[in-house]
C-alpha cells in the first residue's frame, strides 16, 4: 500500500471507530449508570463506574410490579408470534401454491393493510373489543395482533424458493395439502419461521401503545407499560431507572444477539423485494 | 404445475389471516369513516348521527392545525437527515472494514431497544443538571439547555432519539442495496480514471442505488408519521403542545376526552393523507 492510501485507510477506520462509539455511547451510559451509586448518579452524570451497586437492579425489580409485567408481556408476546407464525404459514402456502379466484386483488389488498399503521385503526378496534367485553385482558392484548401481512408476505416469499418436486412426490402418496404444508414446507421453512418469530416477539415486547390503550388495571400492565409508570414516580433517580430500563431491554437484545443473522436477513430480502 | 383453480381448499388456508384481518383492519377502516359522522360519548355510549360536524369542528380548532404542523415537521426533518445518517453509516461500515461485524451491531442494537427504554434514556442524557449532553455543552462553555421543558428544543430532542434509534434498520436496508451493485461498475469507472470517492459515489453509486433508496423513503415516511411513542414518554406531547403528533393528538381525543367522533374524523383524514402520499411515492418512482 502507499502511504497515501494507508493514510486514508487509518482515517477511515477511525472515523468508523468515533461514529460507532457515538452511537453506542446511550447504552454503554445506560449500562454504567445502572451500576452507580443512587446518590451519586443523582448528583451528576459520569461515565466511570464509580462503584458496583448490583442492589440497584433488585430495588428496581422489586418496586414495582414487575414480575408480574414480565409475565403480562411474555403471554401477550409468545400468544401474539404463534399466532401469527401460524394464520402466515397457511396463507403464504395458499398465495404461494394454489390458483384461486380473486388471488391478485387479495394480494394487494393485503399489501395495502402494511402501509394503515394499527394507531389509526384503534378506535374502531377499542369499539369491538369493548363490544366484546375483551378490554383489560389478554384477548384484547393478543387476538387483534394474530394476522400480520407482513408475514403472509415472508412466507409467500420463502415457499417461492422451495422446489416443487418434493411436493409433487408425497401428493402421488395421496397427501392432502394440510398434511403437505405441515409436514413437508413448516420443517423446510425454519430459517422464515425463525425471522418472524423473532420481529414479531421483540416488536410485541417493545410496543407501548397496545398495553396502553386496551388495558387499565395495575394486574395487567406490561413491562414497557411498567417502565412508563416506573420513570414518572422516580423521575430523577436514574440509577435505578437505568437498572429498570436494563431488565426491561434485556430480553430483546438477547433474541436479536441470538438470532443476529436471520433478522438482519429478514430486514435485508424484506427490503428489497 | 397445480395450475388447476382450487377455490375451496385455498380459502380454507386463507381462512384465519383473511377472518382476523377483517375483523382487525378492514371493518375497523369502514367502522372509521361511520363514527367520524357520529357524535359519540364513550361515557355514555350514546351515538348520534352529526354528519360533517366533527370535521368542521376539528378543522377551526387550532391544536388540530398545530398537530398537523408538528407531524409535518417532524416527519420533514427526521427521514431525509435519517436517511442521510444511514446511508453515511452503510458507506462507513462497509465490508471492506476489518472487524466490521462488531460496528453494525453496535449501531443496530438501538433498533431493538423498545422505545420506551429508548425515551427513558435520553430523558436521563437531556437532563438539565444531569445529563450528558449539559455536561457537555456545559464543558465547552456553552450554557445548559431544559431541552425537554423547552418548546423550542423538546421536539428536537424527539426527533434526534428516533433518529439514534432507527439509523441502524435503514444501514441495512442500504447496506444491501449497495452489495447489489456490481464491483465491475467501479472497475470501468476507475479504468476511465474516475477515483472512488465523491465522482463514483455520485455518478454509480447513487443512481444505481435509488430503488433501495425509495424504499427506505416510503418507509421511513410511514414509521415517522405514526409516530406516538416517543413523544408520550419523552414529553406527553408538551410543552404546550409542541410535541403533539396527529397520533398523539387522536390519542388524546380518544382516551382523554371521551371524544369518539372527533378522534375519529382525525383517523379518517390521516388515513386520507397516508393513501395519498404513498400513491404520489410512487407516482414519483414511476417517473424517475
Amino acid at each position: 500500500m502507499t502511504t497515501e492510501s494507508k493514510q486514508k485507510a487509518y482515517f477511515h477506520y477511525a472515523l468508523a471507530l468515533f461514529v460507532t462509539l457515538i452511537f453506542a455511547l446511550p447504552l454503554l451510559a445506560m449500562l454504567v449508570t445502572s451500576l452507580r451509586d443512587p446518590a451519586k448518579a443523582a448528583a451528576g452524570f459520569s461515565l466511570w463506574p464509580d462503584s458496583f451497586h448490583w442492589q440497584n437492579y433488585i430495588e428496581a425489580w422489586r418496586a414495582t410490579n414487575f414480575p408480574r409485567q414480565f409475565i403480562n408481556s411474555l403471554v401477550m408476546a409468545l400468544g401474539v408470534t404463534a399466532g401469527q407464525i401460524i394464520t402466515s404459514l397457511m396463507a403464504g402456502y395458499a398465495f404461494a401454491r394454489m390458483e384461486f379466484t380473486g388471488k391478485k386483488p387479495l394480494f394487494v389488498a393485503l399489501l395495502a393493510t402494511l402501509v394503515i399503521p394499527f394507531q389509526i385503526l384503534v378506535i374502531p378496534v377499542f369499539i369491538i373489543l369493548v363490544k366484546l367485553s375483551w378490554i383489560n385482558t389478554y384477548w384484547a392484548l393478543i387476538i387483534p395482533s394474530l394476522a400480520n401481512a407482513f408475514g403472509i408476505f415472508l412466507f409467500t416469499q420463502f415457499f417461492q424458493t422451495i422446489p416443487y418436486e418434493l411436493e409433487e412426490a408425497a401428493y402421488i402418496d395421496g397427501a392432502s395439502r394440510w398434511t403437505v404444508l405441515w409436514k413437508i414446507l413448516v420443517p423446510l421453512a425454519k430459517p422464515a419461521i425463525t425471522t418472524l418469530f423473532l420481529f414479531t416477539f421483540i416488536a410485541e415486547w417493545n410496543d407501548l401503545f397496545k398495553p396502553l390503550v386496551f388495558t387499565s388495571t395495575k394486574s395487567m400492565r406490561t413491562v414497557q407499560l411498567g417502565l412508563t409508570v416506573f420513570q414518572e414516580q422516580f423521575k430523577v433517580d436514574y440509577a435505578l431507572l437505568m437498572a429498570a430500563v436494563v431488565f426491561v431491554t434485556v430480553p430483546s437484545i438477547l433474541l436479536f444477539f441470538l438470532g443476529q443473522k436471520q433478522f438482519i436477513k429478514g430486514i435485508a430480502t424484506g427490503g428489497l423485494k | 404445475m397445480n395450475a388447476r383453480k382450487d377455490n375451496l381448499s385455498a380459502y380454507l388456508f386463507l381462512f384465519p389471516a383473511l377472518l382476523l384481518l377483517g375483523i382487525f383492519v378492514f371493518y375497523p377502516l369502514l367502522q372509521l369513516l361511520f363514527v367520524s359522522l357520529n357524535e359519540w360519548n364513550i361515557l355514555k355510549d350514546q351515538m348520534t348521527f352529526v354528519g360533517l360536524k366533527n370535521y368542521q369542528e376539528i378543522l377551526h380548532e387550532e391544536s388540530f392545525w398545530q398537530a398537523l404542523r408538528n407531524t409535518v415537521f417532524y416527519v420533514a426533518v427526521t427521514v431525509p437527515v435519517g436517511m442521510a445518517v444511514s446511508l453515511g453509516l452503510a458507506v462507513l461500515l462497509n465490508d471492506k472494514l476489518k472487524g466490521v461485524g462488531f460496528f453494525r451491531t453496535a449501531v443496530f442494537t438501538p433498533f431493538v431497544t423498545s422505545t420506551v427504554a429508548a425515551g427513558v434514556i435520553f430523558i436521563w442524557m437531556m437532563d438539565y443538571d444531569r445529563g450528558l449532553v449539559n455536561a457537555a455543552l456545559n464543558a465547552i462553555g456553552l450554557s445548559r439547555i431544559n431541552f425537554l421543558q423547552s418548546d423550542k428544543w423538546a421536539m428536537w430532542a424527539v426527533i434526534v432519539m428516533t433518529i439514534w434509534k432507527q439509523a441502524g434498520y435503514n444501514m441495512i436496508l442500504f447496506l444491501a442495496g449497495l452489495q447489489g451493485i456490481p464491483e465491475m461498475y467501479y472497475e470501468a469507472a476507475s479504468i476511465d480514471g474516475a477515483r472512488r470517492g465523491w465522482q463514483t459515489f455520485r455518478h454509480i453509486t447513487w443512481p444505481l442505488l435509488w430503488p433501495t433508496t425509495f424504499f427506505v423513503l416510503v418507509i421511513s415516511s410511514i414509521f415517522a408519521f405514526r409516530s406516538f411513542e416517543q413523544m408520550f414518554v419523552m414529553t406527553r406531547g408538551g410543552p404546550v403542545g409542541s410535541t403533539t403528533t396527529l397520533v398523539y393528538y387522536i390519542f388524546d381525543k380518544a382516551f382523554k376526552f371521551g371524544n369518539m367522533g372527533q378522534a375519529a374524523a382525525i383517523s379518517t383524514l390521516m388515513v386520507g393523507i397516508v393513501l395519498l402520499i404513498t400513491w404520489l411515492q410512487f407516482r414519483g418512482q414511476k417517473e424517475v
